[in-house]
């Protein structure tokens, strides 16, 4: 059985399981709920944790090639998780090219993270 | 369900769009379609019956000019299935380089986390873009040069920006960030080769689009 994409836990200790990267189920994270951990898939298998945030965004990025050789796939770059702290950003991407986590210190006036659809946030 | 694009070209005529004029697009089949830059003669032309050859290619290439800097004079389609508006394999891209907002289209099919854009790299590695066209290693020289037409025409004689690599790219909701529901984004595109142009080459730079979704 696919391990989840991710596993939220929330304050009242009941859980939501995400999907796959075709269907991550993001959008469907009540957010009437306040978030006390979550645990999002790696490519190496391993879980990162994130918890003590007021927010967190998620999306996939893609690339699509127009030409060339892998023309047509979609290939996914990274996932981007941006936890809001009380006093900045800090943004993790999980690299599907090298496997690597990068991670981001970005300002609360980011013009970035202003730039975001905002349905991405979760409590 | 994460969002997916259909890229469209207008064949016929580009003053108008997709959601009105859904029969003046087509749909490139990225695996196996792709766009020819010629200047064209008798053989690689709009409506072609078969296939265009490597030899044909070359033999209709845009020419470097001493003098003058040349705008790439056509863009095909090379639609592989040929069963568009008859059995031919090539269709002129109509209004490629010009004063016409509804030339290439990017259609998502849902919400984006961030803004989509268009980028330019020597390979489907995406990891450099030193080829001649996209500016030898100097991005602000790449001869492809794009302009976002989602809520304008780019206006007459249009530059353009240069694009190439990570740090040269054209943003297709003209800097407005993501998009919030289904939507065909627009770009022109064209290739300008500088005057007296050093080294000839024939090269096949990847387009590549960059989108997110939930």
């Amino acid at each position: 059985m696919n391990k989840p994409l991710f596993q939220v836990i929330f304050e009242d200790n009941s859980s939501f399981n995400g999907g796959d990267y075709h269907n991550t189920k993001w959008l469907e994270i009540p957010n009437d709920k306040k978030i006390r951990t979550i645990f999002y898939l790696l490519p190496t298998g391993d879980y990162l944790g994130l918890g003590g945030f007021k927010r967190i965004y998620q999306y996939i990025e893609v690339l699509t090639d127009l030409n060339g050789a892998e023309s047509g796939k979609k290939k996914i770059d990274f996932i981007c998780l941006i936890v809001e702290k009380e006093d900045n950003y800090i943004q993790y991407k999980i690299n599907h090219q090298d496997i690597g986590v990068e991670i981001n210190i970005l300002s609360k006036n980011s013009g970035y993270i202003e730039k975001l659809n905002p349905i991405g946030w979760r409590n | 369900m994460a969002t997916t694009l259909v890229v469209r070209v207008n064949y016929v005529d580009s003053d108008v769009n997709y959601g009105t004029t859904p029969a003046d697009y087509i749909a490139l089949d990225l695996t196996n379609d792709y766009l020819i830059w010629t200047k064209g003669d008798s053989v690689v032309k709009d409506l072609m019956t078969a296939e265009p050859t490597a030899a044909q290619l070359n033999a209709a290439a845009e020419l470097i000019d001493p003098l003058v800097a040349v705008t790439v004079t056509k863009c095909l389609l090379m639609d592989y299935s040929h069963n568009v508006s008859g059995a031919y394999y090539t269709h002129l891209v109509k209004g490629m380089g010009e004063n016409k907002r509804y030339v290439f289209a990017f259609d998502f099919d849902g919400a984006t986390a961030t803004e989509p854009q268009l980028e330019a790299w020597d390979t489907s590695a995406h990891s450099t873009a030193v080829l001649n066209a996209l500016g030898a290693g100097t991005a602000l020289d790449s001869m492809v040069k794009g302009v976002c037409t989602t809520v304008s025409l780019p206006g007459v004689s249009w530059a353009g920006s240069p694009l190439a690599g990570a740090s040269n790219v054209l943003l297709l909701n003209a800097g407005s960030g993501a998009i919030a529901v289904a939507t065909v984004l627009y770009a022109n595109l064209k290739i300008v080769i500088p005057a007296a142009y050093a080294t000839p080459a024939a090269e096949a730079f990847v387009l590549t689009c960059r989108y997110t979704y939930f």
